[in-house]
């Protein structure tokens, strides 16, 4: 019987595990003066909401090119979709986002909701190389 | 193997893996990351690699089952997710298991890391969208972690089979 883990195989889990810590390389310590969300919809820019100092319950849907709909809650400084007719439901089930960095993404709408944290430290370059 | 064997296996690993996809919809998981799922069928695919005497026919098992898995359900957006991930995972095995360094378990823990960022990388590109990638350090791990279950699966099949189909170890 062969051997079930060799030297190489756990160095190569090792370097998958780096691998995926990959984009968190820029940490987010750092507190950001304000906190917003941008919502797009097919890598377009559909709406901006800020986030941080948000007071009350506010709810909005949007539609999407090919007539489907998310329903979008900004409850204080958070934000979740509550409502949306994709067949998963994946984007609800994200539940609410509230720090820079969070996303929620609806793929089969092709919706994403990135908080950003805005001024001093920019955490929106997670990412290098764009 | 003979025509008719190598024809008969084809088709029995094809129709396991579709049972064990349609098996997995019936478990219920907790919500982890979109995409984040078991993959119970890709024990067959990295059996059909172990046990097949050509690559090729390993790729056959893997685009027939996802082009009938997608007709059962999903359609054509789900079945380019399946693609990107169960094709660069699919080559990332093949290379890693030809270097002869590692064992079913080391190649499947980056079958399933790869397969998962196929998915995130097919993602980026249809949403347009490289914040995405911060989901990697979720996806990432999870997929090492249900590569090793599905290679240790493997490996505890791997000599209860026939020794006819034990020659590409």
């Amino acid at each position: 019987m062969m051997k079930m883990l060799k030297k190489a195989d756990i160095l190569l889990i090792v370097l998958l595990l780096l691998l995926s810590l990959l984009p968190l390389r820029a940490g987010t310590n750092k507190k950001p003066a304000a906190v917003y969300a941008d919502i797009s919809v097919g890598g377009q820019l559909s709406r901006r909401v800020v986030l941080s100092a948000h007071q009350g319950r506010e709810t909005f849907t949007l539609q999407t090119p090919d007539g489907h709909y998310n329903t979008i809650e900004i409850d204080d400084d958070t934000i979740a979709v509550i409502d949306a007719d994709c067949p998963d439901k994946l984007c609800i089930q994200q539940g609410k986002a509230r720090k820079a960095g969070d996303i929620i993404a609806c793929l089969p709408h092709k919706l994403i909701i990135e908080v950003k944290g805005s001024a001093a430290d920019d955490t929106e370059d997670i990412i290098p190389a764009r | 193997m003979n025509h008719t064997q190598r024809l008969t296996y084809l088709a029995l690993l094809t129709a396991l893996s579709l049972a064990l996809f349609l098996l997995e919809g019936l478990i219920p998981l907790p919500f982890l990351a979109p995409g984040a799922k078991l993959g119970l069928a890709n024990i067959i695919t990295v059996l059909a690699l172990y046990t097949l005497p050509r690559w090729q026919d390993a790729a056959l098992v893997l685009l027939l089952r996802i082009t009938i898995a997608s007709l059962f359900g999903g359609g054509p957006s789900i079945m380019l997710y399946s693609l990107a991930g169960g094709l660069l995972s699919l080559a990332i095995m093949i290379l890693l298991k030809h270097t002869g360094h590692f064992s079913p378990l080391g190649v499947s823990c980056a079958g399933g890391f790869t397969h998962n960022l196929g998915q995130l990388l097919i993602a980026v590109t249809l949403s347009n969208h490289i914040g995405l990638l911060n989901y990697l350090p979720i996806l990432g791990p999870c997929g090492i972690l249900t590569g090793f279950f599905i290679g240790y699966t493997v490996w505890l099949i791997l000599p209860k089979l026939p020794i006819a189909l034990n020659t590409n170890r």
